[in-house]
Order: structure tokens, then sequence, then C-alpha cells
């Protein structure tokens, strides 16, 4: 149903309504929200019989926040839109290339109030985003992925 | 970090013990009474790991919105931030920080519809101590606070570089 409305939604045959990269943006986070959202009721069939793991303190537990484990068909859509846009000159490109940033960015734009209509939330300030931070130091990624 | 504020699941401690445990840690003399102080924590670590809310669920866009606000009143002057903001061992900074987690917890007292165990989680994730690879506290990652640390880190940019482990253990 969803996948008929963006197709419905876009404009194909007038050069000048076309549609727009922040929309193409939402589409393309939508898509990735939907295999999300299959992980997420798998994870949370999976946390009722889960037993508690003991983690020393101060340290993450690695197995429980590793995205490729917990998301595996959000990973796995991703990975599809990597390898489609791999050929194809396209500002979507680099963020296909970077799961964490793509799947915080599916979870923030969940909270379409606060999240999308921020001035910030563009392909071109989170291109921005990932030249500028996109590659750092496993500390540094670990102290950002706390948000 | 705001899905693990909205934990559903009971935390191991009140509300009080959690906030004396801060203060504790503010006025810890050595690296000895923190390790204590950390293993003091080690179930409610446990429990603020292992349960998530949901950041579209537990948290309306109002409730965000005022968590933001309270961030641009307190560490933003002119749209610009604070020198103290993400700096270690900044007393001032450190101060703004007591101001923040007050008011998001006076937010969370309220507001209507606010994850039950919030506020204790909140507390906890106040101590700044406990988070790993954390040398200083840190603002929920409300939308002004994303974009305050991209321009921020944008300014820094040669600083972001990365640098071969090699390299970094031998030059100097």
């Amino acid at each position: 149903m969803e996948a008929i409305y963006w197709l419905l939604s876009r404009n194909e045959t007038k050069q000048e309504y076309k549609c727009s990269e922040e929309e193409r943006l939402l589409e393309f986070l939508a898509e990735m929200n939907r295999a999300y959202q299959l992980d997420l009721t798998k994870l949370r069939e999976k946390e009722k019989d889960k037993t508690p793991v003991t983690v020393e303190p101060g340290k993450r537990n690695v197995v429980e926040e590793d995205s490729r484990r917990q998301y595996p068909k959000f990973m796995e859509a991703l990975k599809e839109k990597a390898e489609a846009y791999k050929y194809v000159s396209t500002e979507f490109r680099k963020l296909s290339c970077m799961p964490s940033l793509v799947l915080s960015l599916v979870m923030a734009s969940r909270v379409r109030k606060h999240y999308t209509h921020a001035p910030w939330f563009k392909i071109a300030t989170l291109n921005q985003m990932v030249e500028v931070h996109g590659a750092v130091s496993a500390i540094l990624k670990s102290m950002l992925s706390e948000y | 970090m705001l899905e693990r504020v909205a934990n559903p699941n009971k935390p191991p401690m009140t509300l009080d013990e959690i906030k004396s445990a801060r203060t504790a840690f503010a006025e810890a003399g050595s690296d000895e009474e923190e390790d204590a102080l950390k293993l003091s924590l080690t179930e409610m670590e446990a429990e603020f790991r292992r349960g998530r809310g949901s950041l579209a669920d537990d948290f309306s866009p109002e409730i965000l919105a005022a968590i933001d606000k309270c961030f641009v009143d307190i560490f933003l002057v002119e749209e610009e931030p604070v020198k103290t903001l993400f700096y270690p061992n900044s007393g001032d900074g450190l101060d703004l920080f007591i101001k923040y987690f007050d008011e998001v917890d006076l937010i969370f007292q309220s507001f209507e519809g606010v994850p039950m165990y919030a506020r204790e989680y909140f507390a906890f994730f106040s101590i700044w101590q406990m988070q790993p690879n954390v040398y200083f506290p840190l603002p929920l990652g409300t939308a002004s606070v994303v974009s305050t640390l991209h321009k921020m880190m944008g300014r820094v940019r040669r600083g972001m570089t990365e640098v071969r482990a090699h390299s970094y253990s031998t030059r100097f």
C-alpha cells in the first residue's frame, strides 16, 4: 500500500514538478523503515524470553548492539540499495554505505515533526555529516553512537 | 539514548538512590572510589542497556520539543554553542549540565505520556562516568543537539581526520 502511495505521489510526466531530493530521502527512509519494522517485531519476540547478560561496568555489550545481528532484514535491504546505487550518480550513494547512520535516520524519521522538519534533515547536510565525521575512530564513533 | 530512557523495565534502584550515586560520583576523589561506585551500579547499568522503549511511540513531539528547547536555552547563545559544551573537566560546563538535567527531569514530571521509568533512567544517563568512552556529560539527542554537534565538528574537520594507529604511536 505504501509503495503504491509513493509511486502515485511521484510526478513522472511534468519535468518542472519532479520529486525533490528531500522527498526521495523520505521515500528511501520509508523503504528502510519497512525492513526495520520486520526486524523490530522479531527482536521484541526474542526479548520476551531472553536471559539477562552481565556486562562489565563501563563496557558495552557488543553482541547486543551489533546492528548486523539485531537488524538483519534492514542490513539486507540497505545492502541491496547500496548495490543499486553503485553505478548510478546519486546523492544517496554515500548514505547507503553508512548502515548505523541510516539506522539512526530511520528511527528519527519515525518522529516526523521533531526530526524530519529539522533544518539538517536534508540529503546535502547528511552527506556533509558523512564527509566530516563518517569515518572517525572507534572511540569517537562509540561516543557518537550513544545518541 | 532516548530509547534507553524509555526502557519499560522496572529499574533495580530508586530515583533517590540513583541521584545519590550521581552526587557520590561528583564528589569522588580518586579512581578507586569511582571504580567502587561503578561496581555498585552494575545491576542498574545492565538493566539500562538491556531494555529499550521506542522513540516514535514513547515520546511525543511535544516532549521532544520541550527537551530540545531546554538544550537551546541552556547551551546556545545567539545560535552558537557555549564554549564549555562537549568539553572535559570544565566546572562551568558541569554547572550547565546540572541545570539541563534538572530541567529535563522537570519536563518528565510535568508532561503527560512520559515513559514510566524515564526519570530513573534519565538520572542514570546523567551519570556520564558510566558511559563508555565518554569524558563529559551528554545531552539527549534531540534535533538541535544533532545540528549543534554537526556545526562543531564541521569546524574541526581536520581534527576528525583518521590517523593510522601505527603512525599515531610512533610519531611522538
